[in-house]
């Protein structure tokens, strides 16, 4: 028999020579939640219950852990916030604001500003336990809050209360919040102090390094839980006096997370460089909430960043091509920079520019945060899921009773039909969307659980057993896969460890794919989300014999009406079609794996040619051409680009 | 079988119904060796996905399922595959957008999500 499944069976018997894993796909892989020494394969066999304490009651645990996100205690109360002392007087109202800790009181009222539609203009602010006290001009604002209260806020709900007795607050050892407002006055004083010796007019710099050694924050007595609201304090009084810094240093701060310096965008908008230098964060997600991956107001003129020292960058760092995938990682969250860690990069984005998807695929879409075409965990799997979902498709259109070898005996199937009318801009100008598509034929077979009800329609809707599994999908309408068509597919690939009774864990992949078919007779087009299982093919089974590296334990199909594929699409894809952003963009074949160039390539020089055009911005082609002119030699490759860049035609970067 | 149905349902409503009034409360729902790819981000544990899922970037959001389907999954482990499709909104969006989201829960002394994929797709 013909080998559809392309090139790839390394799959197959990999185990073996490393680290005497199972056999399976992998299987000496070390990240991820399959690793070797994964703790719940020592603690299965627990059967009974549905979601136990840990698993099911909110509030039971997991709230405020480490950094913690917004919760505060009740003991430390507004002490950072600058209290305005101005009186009350008549035609004003004074509101009481409850649930604002998540965020900083200048988020606050500027978010209150965009929501009430016009400005607020607090009068006054005071504190009394986590309830702010604002004075407004007239009844009417009052009303408007009061109309908001329900609204969330930085992750809470806000609640506003009009005081028809207002509350009244002392201007210094009266009433019972005195001592607090002149402990903020103290506060603040000293704060500015501290910026005072810090700051650099001349270069509109602010060094903030080893804040812990500074004698005026060490008489302050900060505990490590005030550290958040202390980083928002100083941002907030720096912006205030010191609005166009371009370069701030936080370096060797302790830093675990960066929530009390999410607000740099907001405070900072012309910020240009900045220092993490030696702190603690461990994870390249602790960047997201000061970049447009997770701020509203990321640093979008960021030019130089210097994140070593940091946990996160040396773990990556120590990586097989540890140094491509870190740029990535950060680049992703700051496609602006040119400088990082005083190493030049390519930037991604002119400055000022939103996230970069929204610069090269014109009004297509309009997300709040960024997609991406595709994750795989680890390159293998990445060659493996491409090896076979180009296999699958292909049986699947063309020969579909052969995919018999390839489900497993136990092998489950079930269909979904969703029939939500997509409302994507695409779809509304799309006629493949708009068009009466009949899905009675799948919609017979439909086993969504939020509609069937029954408890025997939901056991008998789901197929079990390759015979039932394959005499169903022979049933549905023949289709045509654009399996060569990398960009319109998107998929998701993971590994996981089970154990298995005797021998060795085994390991299974799952792999979750969208895409589009085409139906043959009516050639109406259905875009589909499919998740199959798989696991590695026994030596000597059908599967094997057919050369497909597994075999089918799960498979899950959901239709839906056509939505088109602009939504995964990476910029340099949509402005040059063809180039996928896949792992093994450099050979642009993407799903197709099997049948493209990549079949010349190893999974080494793939890695590098994929580093090397995310380095450069030059397409598949031409940093292929230019990796082999360097006799693949990754180093002389990107060390020489410079000097050839301007050699290099415009299509070589289209 | 059927038990994995109902289990399926009621961890899909209370998911959503819990992201939406507030993400923190999906910390119990996730452990240390959990993991999330959102997008293309990789995320492992409880606490760092937490941390991605209240760093997103809007204030309210609503989650609307139109599709839920569950297998079990994985041999010798009490193992459920849900992929789920739906609608979201958020903060003052008027329009829809179309997700999906694999989970794999396992149970160990109660389900947990082992695995969970989301995609913003066909947005």
């Amino acid at each position: 028999m013909s080998n559809f499944w392309g090139q790839n069976n390394r799959g197959r018997g990999r185990g073996r020579g490393r680290g005497g894993g199972g056999g399976g796909f992998g299987a000496n892989s070390n990240d991820g939640n399959r690793a070797g020494a994964n703790p719940l394969l020592s603690r299965l066999g627990n059967t009974s219950g549905q979601f136990g304490d840990q698993g099911y009651h909110p509030g039971g645990q997991g709230s405020g852990s480490g950094s913690g996100f917004g919760s505060m205690g009740p003991n430390k109360s507004g002490t950072f916030i600058d209290s305005h002392m101005v009186g009350n007087s008549g035609g004003t109202a004074q509101v009481s604001v409850k649930g604002w800790r998540g965020g900083t009181e200048d988020s606050l009222l500027k978010f209150l500003d965009t929501k009430l539609g016009r400005p607020v203009g607090v009068m006054d602010i005071h504190y009394r336990g986590e309830i702010m006290y604002i004075t407004v001009p007239s009844a009417d604002i009052a009303q408007g809050l009061l109309n908001l209260s329900g609204i969330r806020f930085a992750g809470d709900k806000l609640s506003f209360q009009l005081k028809t007795h207002p509350v009244k607050f002392g201007t210094g050892g009266g009433g019972r919040d005195g001592g607090v407002s002149n402990d903020s006055v103290k506060l603040k004083d000293r704060l500015i102090a501290l910026l005072q010796t810090r700051v650099d007019m001349q270069s509109n710099s602010l060094d903030l390094s080893m804040l812990g050694q500074d004698k005026i924050i060490a008489s302050l007595g900060t505990d490590a839980q005030q550290e958040e609201k202390m980083y928002k304090a100083i941002l907030v009084i720096a912006a205030q006096i010191y609005p166009g810094l371009v370069t701030i240093n936080l370096a060797g701060n302790g830093l675990r997370s960066l929530k009390g310096v999410a607000d740099l965008g907001l405070h900072f908008p012309s910020l240009r460089n900045l220092s993490l230098m030696n702190n603690l964060l461990a994870d390249f997600s602790a960047l997201d909430c000061v970049s447009s991956m997770g701020s509203t107001v990321p640093l979008k003129h960021l030019d130089m960043l210097i994140l070593a020292g940091n946990p996160m960058a040396e773990a990556e760092l120590r990586l097989p091509n540890g140094g491509a995938s870190y740029v990535n990682k950060v680049q992703q969250r700051f496609p602006t920079i040119s400088m990082l860690d005083m190493n030049p990069v390519v930037p991604r984005a002119q400055p000022g520019a939103g996230p970069s998807k929204g610069s090269g695929s014109g009004a297509q879409k309009q997300l709040p945060f960024p997609t991406e075409q595709l994750f795989v965990e680890n390159q293998e799997i990445g060659d493996l899921t491409n090896s076979f979902l180009a296999g699958f498709f292909s049986f699947y259109d063309n020969n579909r009773n052969a995919l018999a070898d390839i489900y497993d005996q136990a092998a489950q199937f079930s269909l979904v039909v969703d029939t939500t009318h997509p409302t994507s801009e695409f779809a509304q100008t799309s006629a493949d969307s708009q068009k009466h598509v009949d899905f009675s034929v799948y919609i017979r077979l439909s086993r969504n659980l939020t509609r069937v009800k029954s408890p025997q329609r939901r056991i008998s809707s789901l197929i079990v057993g390759r015979a039932s599994v394959m005499q169903t999908i022979l049933q549905l309408p023949e289709t045509s896969h654009p399996v060569q068509d990398a960009q319109r597919f998107s998929f998701d690939a993971w590994q996981t460890l089970v154990p298995v009774a005797a021998g060795p864990p085994q390991t299974v992949a799952v792999v979750a794919v969208h895409g589009e078919f085409t139906e043959r007779s009516s050639q109406n087009l259905v875009s589909f989300d499919r998740v199959f299982v798989l696991a590695p093919a026994p030596p000597g089974s059908p599967a094997a014999a057919a050369g497909s590296p597994c075999i089918i334990t799960n498979d899950q199909l959901t239709i839906r009406r056509y939505n088109g594929f602009y939504s995964w699409l990476a910029p340099s894809a949509s402005a040059g079609p063809a180039e996928a952003p896949a792992t093994n963009t450099g050979t642009g074949t993407g799903v197709g794996a099997g049948t493209g160039t990549g079949t010349s390539l190893t999974a080494e020089q793939q890695e590098m040619a994929r580093a090397l055009q995310e380095q450069t911005g030059m397409n598949a082609g031409w940093t292929l051409k230019c990796l082999q002119s360097y006799g693949w030699n990754y180093q002389l490759a990107i060390s020489e680009f410079p000097n050839v860049r301007n050699t290099l035609p415009p299509e070589a970067f289209q | 079988m059927s038990s994995i149905n109902e289990i399926a349902k009621q961890f899909v409503e209370y998911y959503y119904q819990a992201f939406d009034a507030d993400r923190r409360n999906l910390a119990p729902l996730y452990r240390p060796m959990s993991m999330m790819t959102w997008e293309n981000i990789s995320l492992k544990g409880a606490d760092a996905i937490i941390e991605k899922l209240t760093s997103l970037p809007f204030q309210r959001v609503a989650h609307k399922i139109t599709t839920i389907d569950a297998q079990q999954s994985l041999p010798g482990v009490n193992a459920i595959i849900i992929l789920v499709t739906g609608q979201l909104l958020v903060d003052e969006e008027t329009k829809p957008q179309q997700f999906s989201q694999t989970f794999q829960l396992v149970e160990d002394s109660g389900f947990f999500v082992y695995n969970d994929v989301f995609r913003l797709n066909y947005a």
